[in-house]
């Protein structure tokens, strides 16, 4: 495993529960587990592509590692610290060091504000910079994400979903983060302008050598993208390793059922795919065992009742399944 | 030679704003054959739905429909009545939605929508209209399509309500589909499972489909045909094989270049250059000509016309007008 | 309404060359829209001007003429005179004067108190939000004139008086609708993204919430402006609103009915007509407001 020194962010363990009882009259029902015992590494400068379909938790990860929704047990280690057990100091600067981009660049934009104020939020909130410098630091931010400086009286209602995606990294970079949580940061964009994006993405982490947590249901934006990937299911890490190890040898049987039905843009590519049986189950009332094996092609007796253990399949590739016991 | 049932010849949609005239489609021609599977792919704003939906006339006003021809079988779209539109929609040729809130009733069972489809195209009457609904809903590949019958929309996951949704386009025993990015809200799992049920649908019931999508990947799957929008105009047009593999066209290269995936791991992407225009400007010669990288000075004023590559590739690009020069494939 | 009663009617906005669909288009294409706006601005303008446009503005004021009094209209006094003697001209401009200062404060404390309870009740959440709401319940079950008119008794009458007793019944429709607004602004990407900068709380709702809701509340506001003026007016024609010696229409109505009854027509007329021309005058530009700034009407009446 990763040397801890080298690890921006290591999550161990975590819970996160969502409490579903409403109101003051009515009788509590148990909570949903979200997340459960949850594991993930993301070494420093490196980019973790998280993926996984609806229902799976990626959303809550993401804002549980940024401190919008609280966790129930677990740690979340950033750069060596506890992140939930930080005081309001701690989280303050827990705030600069770590940026949360959203899903739906349009909709993180205050649509009140021009371009100039809402990328220069975050230095009125945290320097005592003047305005002159405030402005000129914004001009400089919006240089980098590919923007003119005519760009900063602009409404976000005049921006096309490209030049969002832009304002809206060039807000995050603002307070010069070590961590970037990008959420489905391509997935309302065109093709042309996702290559931009991800571009620009690739360019930003190396210029400021930042570590990125990717979020996205599209496998080709995170295999193109990430060192590492972790695939999720249902609020567990079904599998997780290093990119090139896990595309090339997906082990876990969602990961293969994942990975066989993505299109592939060449109608010679011969494709395997493994079909899977019905729908995600609900959240509130997850299958016993493995999560999976309600939807498994290759259920076993064992996969109803048992939790699956993690088995490594080769350097710091990992995957949760019964199949794989025999071999260990 | 499989006959053609939908034959659409220079087809045009304009809608009047305060910033202009918006031109949707700029001359899209092309014909499906019966069986087919013809996809039409392009990016936001190319005017992709707007064709489906001025297929069905189905475009909202103030949008206006020109053309020379809109022909399914023996009926002229273009010009009929709206009562006869209504006898063709649903019952000749169905469309299927993104959002299935769109297509479902949230205050009615899916059993009362689907034999409301069934009796108002008089597929069947009486008792004979929920063992139909039923046997639909089964095809579809619904579980306990008994229970489905008796629940409402928002009892269902996405994918249940998207078959539901097929089910209802099927209702009617159409002969053509449009689906407008009927799995793009899917996840890929479900996309992989609705795709599968398309196939078997179409080739147990001689379906014919036209798939819109922005997708790539999915055109390459499932369709035996490709158009590729830009601007309102079939840029390109041809066989997977020749749309992927012996791309022509500088704007679908373009695309095909951004795509990530398992080639480009970790470089950077090719881009292409600017970005797409706004969709009330008005182009002399190429609509792509600003941001081709390939462009020469035709591009500029002389719109280009089609190149016939073989049987079933065309392409609409300057830089091969030196060959074979024909209109568009009948 | 305005365009539904003005399809047929030459477009003047065609005619100027305005930009379709944009919000001046709306107004000048809608011939009622137009003339009420015109006659709104003219309504505020005499009203700012009154007393240099009479010559009888001490009268307006108060002062009286009894051997004028009950003189019917003629080119002195072209609204006649009243009771007192008084211009009725001259009291109608300054009554104008005590409609418009009342509705507009009574609209701008309204939406001052009612805004800020209901964002921060829609905001924060919880049992804030809940006592809140309350309260503002408790308010909203009162009929509005009953507790106008029983705050008005309480306090000595005088046009203070009767602005906050009116305002008390008004703001709570403003914090619901706040509220409202709040709650869905919260939720919003942009407010999260505000915390996850680390921006706290109460600046929060100043940047992000307040500027976000405005619209909505802006428009009922306009809306509303007709309304406070009839409901002062209403609490002054029962004798519980503004006192004399202050012009209001309400109560030049209720005083000058009598002499009605006695051939003196001009004594309640001119104040009444002045006042329906002034709400309705309201009430058109607020329908034309509403009709621009929602989106859904806008595009039905584009064409």
């Amino acid at each position: 495993m990763n040397n801890p020194s080298e690890l921006l962010l290591d999550v161990r363990n975590l819970r996160v529960e969502y409490n579903t009882s409403r109101g003051l009259f009515a009788e509590s029902r148990p909570a949903l587990r979200v997340l459960d015992n949850f594991d993930l590494e993301v070494p420093k400068g490196e980019t973790l592509g998280v993926v996984g379909e609806s229902g799976c938790g990626k959303t809550s990860l993401a804002q549980t590692i940024a401190r919008f929704v609280p966790a129930c047990g677990g740690e979340i280690m950033f750069e060596g610290k506890n992140v939930l057990e930080f005081d309001k100091a701690s989280m303050r600067k827990y705030r600069k060091d770590m940026q949360l981009v959203f899903q739906n660049p349009m909709s993180s934009l205050n649509p009140r504000m021009k371009v100039r104020t809402i990328v220069g939020e975050p230095l009125v909130t945290h320097t005592n910079l003047d305005r002159t410098a405030r402005v000129a630091r914004v001009s400089k931010l919006l240089e980098e994400t590919g923007l003119q400086s005519d760009y900063m009286d602009r409404y976000p209602n005049e921006l096309s979903g490209g030049q969002a995606q832009r304002v809206v990294l060039a807000r995050a970079l603002a307070l010069n983060p070590k961590l970037l949580l990008l959420d489905e940061p391509t997935s309302a964009l065109d093709v042309s302008v996702q290559a931009q994006i991800l571009n620009l993405l690739k360019k930003l982490q190396n210029d400021h050598n930042l570590t990125y947590m990717i979020i996205s249901h599209s496998l080709t934006v995170v295999e193109h993208i990430s060192d590492r990937i972790a695939v999720l299911y249902l609020g567990e890490i079904v599998e997780q390793g290093p990119c090139g190890s896990v595309f090339d040898k997906p082990s876990h049987p969602y990961t293969q059922a994942l990975f066989s039905s993505t299109p592939i843009p060449d109608p010679n590519h011969q494709r395997q795919r493994v079909n899977l049986i019905g729908t995600v189950p609900n959240i509130a009332k997850p299958p016993t065992g493995c999560r999976f094996h309600t939807r498994c092609p290759e259920a076993m007796e064992i996969c109803h009742k048992v939790k699956p253990q993690t088995h490594t399949i080769a350097d710091q590739h990992t995957s949760a399944c019964h199949l794989l016991a025999d071999s260990h | 030679m499989t006959e053609v049932i939908l034959s659409v010849e220079d087809l045009r949609v304009s809608f009047p704003t305060p910033n202009g005239e918006l031109s949707a489609v700029r001359g899209v021609s092309f014909s499906v054959k019966k069986g087919q599977v013809f996809g039409i792919v392009g990016e936001s704003g190319c005017g992709k739905t707007v064709t489906g939906r001025a297929i069905m006339r189905l475009v909202p006003s103030p949008g206006k429909i020109t053309g020379s021809r809109i022909q399914y079988r023996h009926s002229d779209i273009l010009n009929c009545a709206e009562s006869d539109m209504r006898a063709l929609r649903g019952r000749r040729i169905a469309m299927v939605f993104q959002d299935p809130s769109a297509a479902l009733n949230p205050l009615f069972t899916i059993g009362a929508q689907i034999s409301a489809i069934i009796r108002q195209h008089r597929i069947a009457t009486g008792k004979a209209v929920r063992l139909r609904a039923i046997d639909l809903l089964a095809e579809l590949e619904l579980p306990s399509p008994t229970e489905i019958f008796d629940s409402y929309p928002h009892q269902l996951s996405g994918g249940m309500q998207q078959r539901v949704m097929l089910s209802m386009a099927l209702a009617a025993e159409p002969d053509l589909i449009i689906a407008d990015e009927a799995t793009t809200a899917l996840d890929v799992t479900i996309q992989a499972q609705i795709l599968e049920l398309l196939s078997k649908l179409q080739r147990e019931r001689g379906l014919t489909l036209i798939f819109i999508t922005h997708d790539l990947g999915l055109v390459a799957e499932i369709c035996d045909h490709i158009a590729v929008l830009y601007m309102g105009k079939i840029v390109e047009e041809g066989n997977p094989n020749s749309i992927f593999h012996s791309t022509r066209h500088p704007y679908t290269k373009g695309l095909l270049a951004a795509l990530p995936g398992s080639q480009t791991l970790g470089k950077s992407l090719k881009v292409i250059p600017g970005s797409v225009p706004s969709s009330t400007t008005q182009f002399t010669g190429c609509s792509f000509a600003n941001r081709c990288e390939s462009v020469i000075a035709d591009c500029h004023m002389v719109e280009p016309a089609d190149v016939l590559f073989s049987a079933d590739h065309r392409v609409a690009c300057h830089l091969y007008s030196d060959q074979l020069v024909t209109g568009p494939i009948r | 309404m305005t365009g539904l009663l003005t399809e047929n009617v030459p477009n003047l906005s065609r005619i100027l060359g305005v930009k379709r669909g944009s919000a001046s288009w709306y107004f000048l294409g809608d011939p009622l829209a137009l003339i009420a706006f015109v006659v709104l601005l003219l309504i505020v303008l005499l009203a700012i001007f009154a007393p240099l446009i009479t010559p009888y503005a001490d009268q307006g004021l108060g002062a009286t003429s009894i051997i004028d009094k009950l003189l019917p209209p003629s080119v002195e006094h072209p609204f006649g005179t009243d009771e007192l003697g008084r211009d009725i001209l001259a009291r109608v401009l300054f009554g104008a004067r005590t409609a418009l200062i009342a509705g507009l404060s009574i609209v701008f404390v309204g939406v001052f108190i009612g805004t800020t309870l209901g964002a921060t009740a829609g905001y924060i959440g919880g049992w804030v939000d809940e006592v809140i709401m309350r309260i503002t319940d408790v308010f909203l079950a009162f009929p509005p004139l009953l507790l106008a008119m029983t705050v008005a008794v309480v306090l000595h009458p005088s046009l203070e008086n009767s602005i906050l007793a009116i305002s008390i019944t008004w703001w709570p429709w403003y914090a619901r609708l706040a509220r409202g607004q709040a709650v869905s602004v919260r939720e919003r990407a942009y407010v999260k993204a505000a915390r996850g900068i680390g921006v706290n709380h109460p600046t929060v709702i100043v940047r992000h919430v307040m500027p976000n809701i405005l619209t909505p509340i802006s428009v009922q506001a306009m809306l509303d402006l007709g309304a406070a003026i009839l409901t002062v007016t209403a609490l002054s024609f029962i004798g519980l609103g503004v006192p004399q010696p202050i012009a209001d229409w309400g109560a030049m109505i209720s005083e000058g009915r009598i002499y009605v009854q006695t051939g003196r027509w001009w004594v309640p007329t001119f104040p009444g007509i002045a006042l329906f021309i002034t709400i309705m005058a309201f009430n058109l530009v607020g329908d034309a407001i509403q009709a621009v700034t929602n989106p859904q009407t806008r595009r039905m009446n584009s064409e």
